[in-house]
């Protein structure tokens, strides 16, 4: 990849990061028109955008955002209203710059009409304000012009700017930003040269200047920070307000000494010292008596807390492509074998020197394996915004109105996990909004409140984690799903269910209840893919329902997915790995048991029956079958069933590996893993078994 | 300058790794080759295309093995004490190749390898690169990609 295109690589996932920051941005405004923070917010990621846009040549998105950004600017000091329209056009504009960073993907052809017409919007928008304006400044005089108190008068501000020493390779030239301060007001700037090497040393790429400013101007502090708004994230930038011009004019000028302790030039204690050294004033004060010695250590110790704890407030982040981190996790994947193993070993070989450095591996290793595992984990609730969005939108659409309340953003899942629920989500959002809650009339003839409600929660559950999706709404007629169910021939029409069974149909392919097929839902494919996709991250669904009341779907998920509790078994020379998650009860299956069912495969556990499923048979493994064999028994789709194997070994720490795509057309075996001693076992999906 | 061209042409060299299939004498670029290892001890997948022999670890990784022969439509490659694998990468995936014997390291230009024939030694000629002539016999250069193209759909 040329130098170029990473730079637009790096730029188009900045800019999709900073669109969804956006849209959560603008329903935050929505919810609380009074949110300046917001507000604030919204605008930097604007001016983000625009920013960096034309640096990389996204010189459309650029121009666009620029309209988008003037009247934002204008929001933000107060000018223009947050208004219903304000809101549908920033969220139609931020779409559109979506679509516009895809065509230059060429992905989509550009559409210059809608583009226009919300450039229109805006304008008229500003327009109105600046009429409006006119209209009410004689009203509203006791109105502030703007809360920036900085913004209207003549300020002094010092300005220390650090580059980074990469700064020119990452596309900016810190000369633009001296110079846009320059017209800015009165300015005055010195460069610090004193970071420059010696020539043989000088990297004639990097940037080893800073610079301090004194600029005096009345355009409020917001509009300095904004200069350094691309920079700020790796630069040092402070930002001082020395004095109001007008005011303070009587206090004594300050002394070079404090000067420089203000600048961040020179701690105090470099000047007490300085001084002390020169003058020895630091001793004379102690000698004098009005100071005591303690009392000046004391207040350098303070010194260096302060000093410390502002370093550690930094806490930067670090952008690191996933596949690095897979084979991270894989590593430690072969670690925690490995370990394993030497923990076998020295627990055979009982050597007392040897047990201690093994434990603290064991130690370590756990605590390495959790740290890793955590660094892939994401809360879940970057998914959850953006189902604001689509709540919002979809509900106007269909004159429905409808909160969505979210619970446990802050729940944390694998990455991976994360993004493949993505679509289930969005589709079982949709159902509910579509099929679940009515109208607001309706809502209203049943007693209910107008507003319905979509929760969506997450919550820990021991080693898994558990989404609920759960709506007001009419709920699932479970009479209408078996008469549906029987006519596409889903069950037989004798057949007896529980109302549970019943409403499990509701994934089965092709299902859907629904008269009308809109262009939300309704189409019957959807939930079988809902319950696929779930399946496939090794999680499962369920669906409880009261007719009239409402619906509530649980998924419940693997917090990882490299790394499961398997149960270890044998079939003839081969190991295999069942999820322990699904496993119920091991047991013996005596000769005994095998001919009381007269051939049916069919066992007495405990008064109940079991089918089971000989693996040995089903495998088509011939030699050696040992008298006594064992059965699994597991939960498969709420029900029993025994998978038969010669022996069980036990429990194991299963990091799985996927099998190449030769293995394609295997539905029995979901992966394979490494044992202790170097053998392959096979991971068999429980599910595909049935 | 064209003259320049030429001599840099004919200083390309490559050197083959080959080995047998049946009778069949293969090669294969060196560099796509990343070991070769007689590891024979191989979990075998239940339902997996009869070409599939199965899975291994190789430090760590797990490397499925494909009967070289099988694939290609010849009898199966037996088991004896000559049977290697070579692995390759393909795709970010290490893949076994079990042939029968190995042979030796043959270098040889790149001009003078000439496009492949219908058939050689009953193996269909899109699965070869080129041929090209060894001292006395002709060396079939395996197209890695094409013979595990299918597996990749």
């Amino acid at each position: 990849m040329s130098e170029s295109n990473r730079f637009m690589d790096a730029y188009r996932q900045e800019a999709e990061e900073l669109l969804s920051e956006i849209e959560q941005a603008i329903l935050d405004i929505e919810d609380d028109p009074e949110d300046r923070e917001a507000v604030n917010r919204l605008f930097r990621c604007m001016h983000t955008i625009k920013g960096s846009g034309s640096m990389f040549g996204f010189d459309a998105i650029a121009e666009f955002t620029h309209h988008v950004e003037t009247v934002l600017d204008k929001v933000r000091a107060g000018l223009v209203p947050v208004s219903k329209r304000l809101i549908d056009l920033v969220l139609a504009s931020r779409d559109q710059i979506m679509m516009m960073l895809n065509e230059t993907e060429g992905h989509q052809k550009p559409d210059t009409g809608t583009r226009q017409k919300i450039i229109e919007s805006l304008n008229a928008m500003l327009f109105e304000s600046e009429n409006d304006k006119t209209l009410s400044a004689e009203k509203d005089i006791g109105r502030p012009p703007s809360f920036d108190t900085t913004q209207g008068k003549d300020m002094t501000y010092r300005i220390r700017f650090r580059p980074n020493r990469e700064i020119f390779s990452r596309g900016m030239d810190p000369a633009l930003l001296l110079d846009e301060l320059r017209e800015m007001g009165d300015c005055s700037i010195m460069a610090h040269t004193d970071g420059i090497p010696s020539i043989e040393k000088l990297d004639p790429e990097s940037c080893y200047l800073y610079w301090d400013i004194i600029l005096v101007t009345a355009k409020g502090i917001n509009a300095v920070r904004d200069i350094f708004i691309f920079v700020e994230d790796d630069c040092d930038i402070r930002i001082d307000i020395v004095e109001a011009a007008e005011q303070n004019v009587e206090e004594p000028v300050p002394r070079l000494g404090e000067i420089l302790v203000e600048r961040g030039d020179v701690i105090p204690e470099t000047v007490t010292k300085a001084l002390s050294e020169q003058k020895k004033i630091g001793e004379l004060l102690v000698d004098s008596g009005s100071v005591s010695r303690g009392k000046v250590e004391s207040a350098l110790i303070e010194q260096q807390r302060l000093e410390k704890q502002r370093l550690s407030a930094r806490v930067g982040t670090v952008r690191v492509p996933s596949d690095r981190l897979d084979k991270l996790v894989n590593l430690v994947g072969e670690l925690v074998i490995t370990q394993a193993r030497l923990s076998q070993v020295s627990a055979d070989m009982n050597h007392a020197e040897l047990v201690n450095p093994v434990e603290e591996i064991e130690r370590l290793t756990t605590e390495l394996r959790d740290s890793v595992l955590n660094i892939r984990m994401m809360p879940i609730g970057t998914t959850f915004s953006k189902f604001r969005r689509l709540v919002r939108d979809l509900s106007a659409e269909l004159g429905k109105d409808i909160a969505l309340i979210t619970e446990g953003a802050e729940t944390e899942l694998d990455k991976t996990v994360i993004e493949r629920l993505d679509d289930p989500l969005v589709h079982m959002i949709r159902n509910c909004i579509d099929h679940g809650i009515e109208p607001p009339a309706e809502r209203k003839k049943k007693n209910k409140p107008e507003t319905g409600t979509i929760r969506l929660a997450a919550a820990h559950k021991g080693a898994n984690v558990v989404i609920t999706i759960e709506d007001d709404g009419i709920g699932l007629d479970p009479d209408a799903i078996r008469l549906k169910a029987i006519e596409k021939g889903l069950i037989p029409k004798e057949a007896e269910l529980t109302e549970k069974e019943i409403l499990s149909r509701i994934f089965a392919p092709g299902f859907s209840t629904s008269e009308k097929i809109t262009n939300l839902s309704g189409r019957g494919v959807g939930m079988d893919v809902v319950k696929k996709t779930i399946e496939s991250l090794r999680g499962t669904v369920d669906v409880s329902s009261v007719k009239g009341k409402g619906t509530c779907i649980t998924l419940k998920l693997p917090l990882t997915l490299a790394i499961i509790n398997g149960l270890l078994v044998t079939i003839g020379d081969s190991y295999y790995v069942l999820p322990l998650a699904t496993v119920e009860e091991c047991t013996e299956l005596t000769k005994e048991d095998v001919e009381k069912a007269h051939g049916a495969n069919i066992m007495n556990v405990r008064g109940e029956i079991v089918p089971y499923v000989r693996l040995r048979d089903h495998f088509e493994m011939k030699e050696n079958k040992p008298d006594l064999e064992h059965i699994v028994i597991a939960d498969v789709y709420d029900k029993r069933i025994g998978f038969v194997v010669d022996h069980v070994v036990g429990g194991h720490q299963t990091v799985i590996k996927s099998l190449g795509p030769a293995f394609k057309g295997v539905k029995d075996v979901s992966g394979a893993t490494i044992l202790g001693d170097g053998t392959v076992a096979l991971i068999l999906d429980v599910n595909a078994l049935v | 300058m064209a003259k320049q061209k030429e001599t840099i042409k004919s200083q390309k060299m490559v050197e083959l790794a080959t080995f047998y299939i049946g009778d069949a004498l293969c090669g294969m670029d060196i560099l796509k080759v990343q070991e070769i290892n007689k590891l024979l001890d191989m979990t075998e997948v239940p339902q997996a295309p009869e070409y599939v022999k199965g899975i291994l670890n190789l430090r760590g990784q797990i490397v499925t093995i494909i009967d070289l022969g099988r694939k290609l439509g010849l009898t199966s490659t037996r088991r004896t004490a000559d049977t290697r694998n070579i692995i390759v990468n393909s795709n970010n995936e290490y893949i076994g190749l079990m042939v029968d014997r190995i042979g030796d390291v043959v270098r040889t230009e790149l001009e003078k390898i000439e496009s492949p024939p219908a058939n050689i030694g009953g193996v269909q000629g899109r699965y070869f690169d080129g041929v090209v002539k060894a001292e006395n016999s002709l060396i079939g250069i395996l197209d890695a990609e094409e013979v595990l193209k299918e597996e990749e759909m």
